[in-house]
């Protein structure tokens, strides 16, 4: 599902955030990426949305190589790759229920079908009564569950979660992981970036350690080692 | 296809005046901004028809002044008139009779009692009849004596044609640089205003830079965001221009009774110029002001959306 293969990323001047990075994750895979601030997590996520352009390496996002991807492709690959943000980055001139549907707007979605599929979506994450309240209006991990339903709503094959739950107290943040779990079992491919050793430990699944760029550690069923 | 286009249209009007609604204080901010830009840029505009006018009606003052003889027949001064007027480079005869003459100079004089009283002491009339005659174009002026040098008239007394040749190359001088001037002025005037106008529109889409970078994030492409920028813009223009004109115009009204004071004599509406001229001056105003704030937001949005 993605693959990145002897990846490089430098920030000028000469700050190395990745270093001859090889990753493959497999469709449907839940995959934690740990290490400390500053080690590349987000610099991962941000290649694989054309946010950053890698320096070398090549990066394959299922069939596509999306290396070398043209500034007007990058809205069509993000249209296919759900992100969530430790920040939520909801509209905050919109409601709730306008931020999930905006994501189906930008991708040309009929009316009718919008109207019909976001009060559903909403409704898998709980936010059935609260669709036409504003960001401001609702709590951080209200916030954080209709980020979440945004990025789901078009049904895309990979869920990217960068520090999902870095604003959230810790009911709210197991609430969320249980979402990204549900999600995963459903067949999403989910790479969640965290830095929340709790988190990783009790998920048991697959754990990659990042340290000054480098993949330090890959385990199948991992555990935070840093 | 064409669906989709038109449905593309239609949300990108709807977030437009959703824009336009939910950033009220900020909609109010920059609505205002462009209504004083406007009603600044007619203000200007209306300094210079008045000092265009003022000058031109400086210009029509200078006539010629044909004095008749005492006992000259009123038929033969009307068929003198007659004759002047089809002259081409004519544009107004008047005949002043001698009686009105008199009665012109007593109310003139009417503060003066020791003039009244050297008048009545002649016991006659001592003014002639005089037929003043304006020239259609001042800068004909020599061409229309020499006409009338060759005028050939019993009647004609004297022919009064001090040439104000210097009088009018002054006046023809002062214009020039009343204009030079105000060309220079309004130059600076309208790139100011047009430099408030355009980064006005830029910082409102500033406050909307985190938004449109999210909106890029989401994977709305370049158009998708820009379009309800542009079409706010366009509402903006409507929307101050319209208040402008509603402004501006009893500004007009309560201006012209001072000006019908200043232009006594020379027929000036300042309101009636600009309704002859709606749509040329409204329309010109309307479409630089949109693309100001077109080419503003396009570049603004720009700026933000590159994520």
């Amino acid at each position: 599902m993605i693959r990145l293969s002897n990846v490089t990323k430098i920030y000028p001047p000469d700050v190395r955030a990745l270093y001859k990075v090889n990753l493959h994750i497999k469709p449907g895979e839940f995959v934690s990426v740990v290490g400390q601030s500053g080690t590349g997590k987000t610099t991962i996520i941000k290649s694989l949305i054309g946010e950053e352009k890698i320096n070398e390496g090549k990066i394959m996002v299922g069939d596509w190589d999306i290396t070398d991807i043209k500034k007007n492709e990058i809205p069509v690959l993000r249209r296919q790759i759900g992100v969530i943000f430790q920040d939520f980055k909801l509209l905050p001139k919109k409601t709730l229920r306008e931020n999930v549907a905006f994501a189906l707007q930008v991708c040309g979605q009929m009316p009718k079908k919008i109207h019909t599929i976001v009060p559903q979506v909403l409704k898998v994450v709980g936010l059935e009564n609260k669709m036409h309240r504003y960001p401001h209006e609702v709590s951080g991990g209200e916030q954080q569950r209709a980020a979440i339903a945004r990025s789901l709503v078009h049904r895309p094959k990979i869920l990217l979660a960068d520090e999902p739950t870095g604003n959230l107290d810790s009911i709210n943040a197991e609430e969320i992981i249980e979402m990204l779990l549900r999600i995963n079992k459903f067949g999403t491919t989910v790479v969640l970036v965290t830095h929340n050793r709790e988190i990783v430990n009790r998920l048991k699944k697959r754990v990659i350690t990042i340290e000054n760029g480098i993949i330090v550690g890959d385990q199948s069923v991992g555990r935070y080692m840093l | 296809m064409f669906t989709g286009f038109f449905i593309s249209a239609l949300r990108a009007v709807k977030f437009s005046l959703q824009d336009i609604a939910r950033n009220f204080w900020l909609s109010i901010v920059t609505i205002t901004i462009l209504v004083l830009a406007l009603f600044s840029i007619n203000i200007l505009l209306s300094v210079k028809i008045i000092s265009k006018s003022a000058i031109d009606s400086v210009r029509e003052k200078i006539d010629i002044n044909l004095y008749l003889k005492t006992d000259a027949p009123e038929d033969e001064i009307m068929a003198l008139r007659a004759q002047l007027s089809n002259l081409g480079l004519v544009k107004e005869v008047t005949y002043i009779s001698k009686t009105d003459a008199l009665e012109a100079f007593k109310e003139q004089h009417r503060n003066n009692p020791e003039v009244l009283m050297a008048l009545r002491e002649l016991n006659s009339n001592p003014f002639t009849p005089t037929l003043v005659i304006k020239p259609k174009n001042v800068e004909q002026y020599e061409e229309l004596i020499n006409s009338l040098n060759r005028l050939q008239s019993d009647i004609i007394e004297s022919k009064n044609f001090s040439n104000p040749k210097e009088m009018l190359n002054k006046i023809n001088s002062i214009a020039e640089k009343v204009n030079q001037a105000g060309i220079f002025v309004s130059l600076i005037f309208v790139v100011i205003t047009i430099l408030v106008v355009y980064n006005s529109i830029r910082v409102a889409i500033y406050t909307h830079q985190r938004e449109i970078r999210i909106m890029r994030l989401v994977g709305a492409s370049h158009w998708f965001i820009r379009a309800p920028y542009l079409i706010s813009s366009f509402v903006y223009t409507i929307i101050g221009l319209t208040l402008a004109i509603l402004l501006f115009y009893p500004f007009l009204s309560l201006l012209q009774p001072y000006l019908e004071v200043f232009f006594s004599g020379y027929n000036f509406n300042i309101v009636t110029y600009f309704n002859q001229n709606f749509n040329k001056i409204f329309g010109l105003e309307f479409l630089v002001a949109s693309l100001i704030n077109i080419v503003a937001s396009f570049v603004a949005v720009r700026k933000y959306s590159k994520v």
